[in-house]
């Protein structure tokens, strides 16, 4: 390991320590079929931190990333979120923890038949129970006003009434982005969110996305296989290979160029 | 290696059991025509009576048709509601019965197991059975229907809901909603395009099915047409014939135009 890079981690241990963990991994393990894709990961991040999560096809991103929501149920170790464990938590608490985390996808995952309007208002099911947050018609009319003032973040404050299959890709992830700024969350976790964009929209809604969260004092930890939206828009990039975190840097300083070498 | 070589057979060499099951299921086939009795002399001979038949049908006699239509609505009413109750009790039975959001595995088996007594047992059976416990008429004929269409609908929702992309599910799960929000906010309007398919094919069975149903006594255009044949009254019969023709045809064009607008 590079004296300069020593220096970094040093730095990210000091920070760590100084501010408060949002999300704590310990010694996270998934196998399917008998294959190990997680290994003893582990890793924190701080409140109000943009992680970005790089790693070739098949190095376990999408699954460590479910894990972390126990979306898919890990083998073993220990998850944190906001000093609670989501290991031991019931139904009704991981739904409790869930609320405060926002999930952006890359498939963006919109209810195809909806309006845009029903899509971002199921961001506040987080929070509220109400049966009058299904369709649109019913939600009561702040929480309507409320979506539209995200919609608008977005970019997209004219198409609430349109369906949501009748939206361009680029346009669908504002829509989901939206819908997790609707939920007021604190932390987001974002897998390859503009992965299935072409560059150029793919950079505005990145560019979008994370100035958002910023603006929010949103804590991000997000999946890329983009090294220039990692280093650009995260403060710590986290390498993951063969199951195992092996790299753990700061971003600033970091170039396209030498991470490239972590997927050889 | 030629490249000759490397071409595959055209058609794989059938394996000594496969032949065998084949042969078997070829004659098992021809002896099920002999076991059903099947005979085209006896057809040929039935022919010309079938043609006295027609004849003394037409021209269908109108003279009742005040009384047949009377008995249509209430054929197509008892298909409707039957219908309409048979949905509803389908969805959250569909929901149970499918693998993807069955709370365990025992409910899972038992909604199923339901699902498939409803079906498997005939409609002509579950009648017979409410028309012996309710009495004649409408109600027992619509009982029919709910319990045919559970069968039905039961089956083809549960399927429709476990075939259904899974990513909107994730999606607010992910944000902590509660399983009837996820249910309510991404299944159902996934899955509702199979919901409407299915519920209308529904109901133009249950229209074809409340036809029959009559015959045994549950009620309906059926009990008119049986009578109008045990009386020898063709004419008669054919204007009913004719009457539930036009009903099953309308009731296949309007649910063809509501799928076109729906779907």
């Amino acid at each position: 390991m590079s004296a300069k890079v020593a220096l970094k981690q040093n730095h990210i241990q000091q920070h760590l320590a100084v501010k408060r963990a949002d999300l704590k991994v310990c010694n996270l393990k998934k196998s399917f079929s008998g294959k190990e894709i997680l290994r003893d990961v582990s890793f924190k991040i701080c409140s109000e931190e943009a992680v970005s999560l790089i790693g070739a096809n098949g190095s376990g991103k999408s699954t460590l990333i479910r894990c972390c929501l126990r979306l898919i149920e890990p083998d073993g170790g220990r998850l944190e979120f906001f000093g609670q464990d989501l290991m031991l938590a019931n139904q009704r608490g991981l739904r409790k923890i869930r609320s405060k985390v926002g999930f952006v996808s890359q498939k963006h995952n919109l209810v195809p038949r909806l309006s845009v309007l029903s899509n971002v208002l199921h961001g506040a099911l987080a929070y509220q129970r109400s049966p009058r947050l299904w369709f649109q018609g019913f939600a009561p009319s702040v929480l309507r006003e409320k979506a539209m003032h995200c919609l608008e973040l977005v970019g997209l404050q004219d198409f609430g009434s349109r369906r949501a299959d009748h939206l361009s890709g680029g346009q669908s992830q504002r829509v989901a982005i939206a819908r997790a700024l609707m939920q007021q969350p604190e932390f987001i976790i974002a897998d390859e969110p503009v992965a299935s964009l072409d560059p150029q929209a793919g950079d505005e809604v990145m560019e979008l996305f994370v100035s958002l969260v910023r603006k929010e004092k949103i804590t991000l930890l997000f999946s890329s296989h983009n090294l220039d939206h990692a280093i650009k828009y995260s403060d710590r990039i986290l390498g993951l290979r063969n199951g195992e975190i092996e790299i753990d840097t700061a971003s600033s300083g970091q170039s396209a160029f030498t991470l490239r070498g972590f997927y050889e | 290696m030629s490249s000759a070589e490397a071409v595959p057979a055209r058609f794989e060499r059938p394996s000594l059991v496969s032949l065998a099951f084949s042969i078997f299921v070829i004659w098992f086939i021809l002896y099920s025509l002999k076991g059903a009795g099947f005979s085209v002399s006896a057809f040929l001979e039935g022919l010309p009576r079938m043609g006295e038949l027609l004849d003394d049908m037409f021209p269908p006699d109108v003279s009742r048709i005040s009384s047949i239509w009377k008995a249509l609505l209430e054929t197509f009413q008892m298909a409707l509601a039957g219908t309409v109750l048979g949905v509803s009790l389908s969805l959250p039975l569909g929901v149970l019965a499918s693998r993807t959001q069955s709370p365990g595995k025992i409910t899972y088996t038992l909604a199923r197991l339901l699902v498939s007594f409803c079906r498997t047992v005939p409609n002509l059976v579950w009648a017979l059975f409410f028309v012996a416990t309710v009495g004649l008429g409408t109600f027992a004929g619509t009982l029919t229907i709910i319990v045919d269409t559970v069968g039905f609908c039961g089956r083809f929702f549960a399927e429709g809901i476990e075939e259904i992309d899974r990513g909107p599910e994730e999606a607010l799960k992910a944000i902590g909603a509660g399983p009837l929000a996820v249910l309510c906010c991404a299944v159902f309007p996934l899955a509702l395009p199979s919901f409407v398919n299915s519920a209308l094919f529904s109901l133009e069975k249950a229209v074809r099915s409340s036809v029959v149903l009559g015959l045994v006594g549950a009620g309906g255009i059926g009990v008119e047409l049986k009578v109008a044949m045990d009386m020898f009254r063709y004419s008669e019969a054919a204007t009913i014939i004719l009457s539930i023709f036009v009903l099953v045809i309308v009731v296949e064009r309007l649910s063809a135009a509501i799928r076109k607008q729906l779907l």
